[in-house]
């Protein structure tokens, strides 16, 4: 299985909260690559290397996947239950970020073991800072997984 | 040989035989009248009465007893009483009870009329005895209960209806609740967008945007502003009836200096008097929500305290009213006229006069606060006087013990 720990995968329907997302990413520089993909589906095949991801080489599994919990189709939610059942996939770090505070939405996300639930927060500064944060954390000072044992 | 009685004698005799037939006479009409007297207590009776002798054969019944069973008396003295119920065995049963225990009490049983009606009773029976002491039978009174089935039946039904109107209620409440959570969350989604791309067109383009260009964006990110301030309080709004958090005892007085630390700036800069009240109580509840009563209230009172008010002072303490404690909030500002008491309390309400003295608000702090506070079973209420002030009592459940 291929794996880039240094690549992120931004799953966002919303393409300007995308943009946001991922000028801040790239601000911070800590990422080799960001890909950003807009529904569920998309984000299944691209993990699993199905379908017009299948090619393992150009689509390496991620460092860390960034997910919204609204998507078009195939749900967030759905999506982190079928990467966490997976037995290697599911050590890459999940993490949720949304706009969504309800308590029904966070405790799902850590029943279906998200590694961490983030919500964007309002503001150009505040959204900025906290996306540099998560990119600081887990790609500088988080220990990556390895998928081989 | 008899001596021949004498004509005195024999007149002697006929008038002792004549007084003596008087008697009887008497003695007969006054057990007639005795009868009679009987008959009809027992006749005017409504309820069904029924004597049944030893051996559970119905000896005397009264005209209420033929109305219930459809059967003229004589029809049915000497038979089975057992057989005019909807259950025999239950009937012999609380007929042995009667003679084991010399009485019944509100015996139910049904009586089931020639026609196929049914009447539920409560029977009440006691054994009479001869006059030597022996068991004679029983003596049965029914009481029609059909009418107390009726209202209960009534009642029962009355009270379904509430119950349904009641959860339908509660439905439609959860329903608007829950609808102006996920819309105020869909709402915010855009003011992310719109405050994060006026930042990045001021990053990225701030040196070619002229000094009105500034300007207008600022005016786009304060509208974005103010819709967020409006959006988490109607979030919080609907969140109060959702989700309750964990109620426990804590101290007033901390609660309160907890709040106006945070508001010291303002206190300060509007040279406030602020008297807190010495010997405040402990009280029962959610703490923060409490809090941001607390909160709520207190900047409340600091906004509306008057620009011109010559010694501004709050004072925070609590009162006995009708054997409750009443938590209060007071202040010499601006205060509000009686009329819009009740106003203040609704969503999205904001008096013209508030509205030219402080700016824009929300409209839903009160709201907020009312919804807290009688979600812990108080209530909130005030006094107030234009160009006097206002004070805004509240009281709090005590933990059940």
């Amino acid at each position: 299985m291929d794996y880039e720990p240094s690549n992120i995968l931004l799953v966002e329907d919303d393409e300007a909260h995308a943009e946001l997302t991922e000028r801040a990413i790239r601000k911070a520089g800590n990422a080799n690559r960001i890909d950003v993909l807009t529904d569920g589906e998309d984000a299944l095949e691209y993990v699993f290397n199905r379908g017009k991801y299948a090619d393992k080489a150009k689509y390496p599994l991620p460092g860390l996947i960034l997910l919204d919990i609204k998507l078009p189709g195939i749900d967030g939610i759905e999506v982190l239950t079928q990467i966490k059942e997976h037995p290697i996939v599911k050590k890459i770090p999940v993490i949720m970020l949304t706009t969504s505070e309800r308590e029904e939405d966070i405790c799902q996300s850590y029943s279906h073991y998200a590694n961490s639930y983030l919500t964007k927060p309002v503001g150009f500064k505040e959204f900025e800072e906290k996306i540099m944060q998560i990119d600081f954390y887990w790609m500088l000072l988080n220990k990556p997984p390895s998928l081989e044992t | 040989m008899q001596k021949k009685p004498t004509y005195e004698e024999l007149e002697q005799r006929v008038k002792e035989l004549e007084k003596e037939a008087l008697r009887r006479k008497k003695t007969e009409e006054t057990l007639e009248e005795l009868h009679r007297y009987t008959r009809e207590l027992i006749e005017v009776s409504l309820d069904p009465l029924v004597m049944i002798s030893s051996e559970g054969k119905i000896t005397d019944v009264n005209h209420a007893t033929e109305l219930v069973t459809g059967y003229p008396r004589d029809k049915l003295i000497g038979t089975r009483f057992s057989v005019y119920f909807t259950e025999p065995r239950k009937a012999r049963q609380g007929y042995l009870d009667v003679l084991r225990h010399g009485h019944v009490r509100d015996y139910p049983l049904e009586i089931r009329h020639r026609d196929g009606k049914v009447t539920p009773i409560l029977y009440n029976a006691s054994v009479y005895c001869d006059a030597k002491g022996g068991v004679a039978g029983v003596f049965a009174a029914a009481r029609d209960i059909t009418r107390r089935r009726e209202a209960e039946e009534r009642l029962r039904k009355n009270e379904k209806k509430l119950k349904a109107m009641l959860a339908e209620l509660t439905a439609k409440s959860e329903e608007l609740d829950s609808f102006v959570y996920r819309v105020s969350h869909d709402l915010k989604s855009p003011i992310v967008t719109i405050e994060g791309f006026v930042g990045a067109l001021k990053e990225d383009f701030g040196d070619v945007l002229l000094k009105d260009g500034e300007k207008y964006l600022r005016y786009i990110s304060d509208a974005a502003r103010k819709m967020e301030l409006l959006i988490n309080d109607l979030l919080d709004l609907s969140r109060i009836e959702r989700v309750t958090r964990k109620k426990r005892e804590f101290p007033f007085a901390r609660l309160v200096e907890d709040v106006l630390k945070a508001l010291q700036p303002q206190i300060k800069a509007q040279g406030i008097v602020v008297e807190i009240q010495g010997d405040l109580p402990v009280i029962y509840g959610e703490r923060r929500r409490l809090g941001r009563v607390v909160d709520n209230l207190l900047t409340n009172a600091i906004k509306y305290i008057g620009k011109e008010n010559p010694s501004p002072r709050i004072d925070v303490g609590v009162e006995e009213q009708d054997g409750q404690k009443a938590f209060f909030v007071r202040d010499n500002g601006i205060g509000i006229d009686e009329r819009d008491f009740d106003k203040i309390f609704q969503v999205f309400q904001r008096l013209p006069s508030a509205k030219k003295q402080i700016g824009e608000g929300t409209g839903v702090g009160l709201t907020i606060v009312k919804r807290i506070i009688e979600h812990h079973g108080g209530k909130i209420w005030l006094i107030s006087e234009p160009g006097k002030g206002s004070t805004f009592y509240f009281t709090l459940k005590d933990k059940e013990a």
